[in-house]
């Protein structure tokens, strides 16, 4: 997925992307981080074609993204928002099932397919057993997986996560991580997400894309990225920066 | 499962057994043997005149109900509110309203009266969300603006009423319901077009389902989320209009029947919409027939008596379940 000199700006005017260039390498996981308001989620929604950016394109699989059928870009493109919302009383099975919306007419029955696809996501995820609770009787945890699930029945190529491991325990934060490792590792998925926790985003990603301001300050291999410097000017929090032979690289946050 | 069951079969018999007593009481009485021998010859005199005159305002009560109740369904899933109901947002007076217009500028068109009902009926749900469309539905600012829309249509229809009373458009009401003195021509018109109704909105109900979901998701799945509100609509317009032309208004019904609806049979609308259809047409065609023999030979207008038994039972649903629709 190639992103190519992307400025936006809401109705406001106020201009939240200023010529994002950036490019996600296919079967890795690249991560953006930023402080809040920087334009990452405003990114993700252009990447996801939610958002139509006034300059620029993104070209998925040589093709610009906004000048595929709705239907086709699903096939695709899967994508879990932050925030989401069912009836309460749908089923987790039937939520997956959304998931095939793209690869079926609204009115036609359920195939083989489909019903391979979201076995496998339920399985994927650790929902199986649970398949035919409603989704409010789900632990927090448990419903944002239900929600991976569903872009995983969706069959795509490409996976964008906008923050999946917010308002989650340190257990289902590093439940979901891992559950995207294995997706990317195993199945080969290019992966697109938001973190918060840099020290997550060192321990998970290939590649990362690092804003501020609507900008991108530094991108690559988060090795090479992540120096004392750079968490100051993005974060404005000052860190030591260790690499210990047991846990890898790591960041600990001194103070401002 | 058993109570999704339980409740189609019980609302199923309820209105075997409303509308049969409907049919044999007032103030002819005949037996049910007498109804159905002379349904079938003719040669029974008391049931030629409720053939006349009865059968016709019962009929036209069960597809009223059916239709406000599913409008009312399918204006709530496109608008994923639950207060969105066809009298209170104002298609039901923006249908009323058009027709008042039409009989009383051009009252030999007297015919299109359901067309001029439809095309009200959408200019006001029109208004309605073009207004509160503020990059998204904000659902209280729809209600408060559906209400300001009713207001203007209803006092519009008065005015036009009260300047004109000797007119032949009496017959259409935007206040109260009107099922007295209905021919079989109006019986006509409201199968026919009810019918289509509960036909296309029983086949949208996966539309109505996946509207369940945030617009940014369905789009991200591919789904054409403004198509499928726009059709969903209309058929809610529809619904809606013909009803308030034949029937007059009924508010509430599309409010109160649905969420009677999702208590028992849940919110897919798989069952919902067939459920409602059913509960609707029970619950005005049981206000109608109290309605003329309470107090007979008076007559209470039908959506008088439904509010008055929906309003507390309304209560009761709500205090006895902590759920609101999707939330």
């Amino acid at each position: 997925m190639e992103i190519k000199d992307i400025s936006f700006s809401y109705q406001d005017k106020v201009k939240r992307l200023h010529h994002i260039e950036a490019s996600i390498p296919k079967g890795k996981i690249t991560t953006i981080i930023g402080p809040n308001g920087c334009g990452k989620s405003t990114l993700l929604g252009v990447l996801t074609n939610n958002f139509q950016p006034q300059t620029g394109q993104v070209i998925l699989d040589g093709q610009l993204i906004n000048k595929y059928k709705p239907k086709e870009l699903a096939k695709k493109l899967g994508v879990v928002h932050q925030q989401n919302s069912a009836p309460n009383d749908l089923t987790v099975e039937k939520l997956v099932f959304y998931g095939r919306l793209p690869h079926k007419n609204s009115f036609a029955p359920q195939t083989e397919k489909d019903e391979e696809m979201v076995e496998w996501a339920l399985k994927c995820t650790g929902l199986y057993e649970k398949r035919d609770y409603p989704i409010d009787s789900l632990s927090g945890g448990e419903q944002q997986r239900a929600w991976i699930a569903m872009a995983l029945a969706q069959d795509t190529p490409y996976l964008v996560l906008d923050e999946p491991t917010s308002n989650l325990d340190i257990y289902y934060q590093y439940e979901i991580l891992e559950l995207v490792k294995r997706l990317c590792d195993e199945h080969g998925l290019t992966i697109v997400m938001v973190l918060h926790d840099i020290n997550q985003a060192i321990q998970y990603s290939h590649n990362i894309i690092a804003m501020k301001q609507g900008r991108i300050i530094q991108k690559g291999d988060p090795k090479q990225v992540v120096t004392k410097e750079f968490i100051h000017e993005v974060y404005g929090v000052h860190v030591v920066v260790k690499n210990d032979p047991e846990t890898g690289m790591y960041v600990v946050p001194l103070g401002i | 499962m058993y109570k999704k069951l339980f409740s189609f079969i019980t609302v199923i018999l309820l209105l075997l057994i409303v509308t049969i007593y409907a049919t044999i009481t007032g103030s002819i009485k005949v037996s049910v043997g007498e109804l159905l021998v002379g349904l079938f010859t003719g040669t029974n005199e008391k049931v030629e005149i409720i053939k006349d005159l009865r059968l016709p305002r019962i009929i036209i009560a069960l597809f009223a109900g059916a239709a406000l109740s599913v409008s009312g369904v399918l204006l709530q899933a496109v608008m994923r509110n639950p207060l969105a109901e066809p009298g209170i947002i104002g298609v039901s007076s923006g249908a009323g309203f058009l027709s008042i217009l039409m009989a009383t500028f051009f009252p030999t068109l007297y015919f299109y009266t359901p067309l001029f009902s439809f095309v009200g009926g959408a200019i006001a749900f029109l208004l309605v969300y073009v207004f509160s469309w503020k990059s998204g539905l904000n659902p209280l600012r729809m209600i408060l603006i559906g209400v300001a829309i009713n207001a203007v249509f209803t006092g519009i229809s008065e005015l036009l009423k009260s300047s004109n009373a000797s007119s032949m458009m009496s017959s259409i009401s935007v206040t109260s319901s009107t099922l007295t003195m209905k021919t079989w021509g109006d019986v006509q018109t409201m199968v026919l077009y009810g019918s289509i109704g509960l036909v296309l909105a029983f086949l949208v109900f996966a539309w109505c389902n996946h509207l369940g979901l945030k617009d940014k998701t369905l789009n991200n799945l591919g789904f054409r989320v403004n198509r499928a509100r726009f059709i969903i609509s209309l058929i809610a317009v529809l619904l809606a209009s013909i009803s308030t032309a034949i029937a007059g208004m009924f508010t509430f019904v599309g409010l109160l029947i649905p969420h009677i609806g999702r208590t028992l049979v849940g919110n897919d609308h798989k069952l919902l919409i067939p459920f409602s259809a059913l509960a609707g047409a029970l619950l005005i065609v049981t206000a109608d027939t109290l309605g003329r023999t309470l107090m007979s030979p008076m007559e209470i207008p039908a959506s008088i008596i439904m509010a008055v038994i929906g309003g507390p039972f309304l209560i009761f649903l709500l205090r006895k379940s902590d759920r609101i629709y999707g939330n």
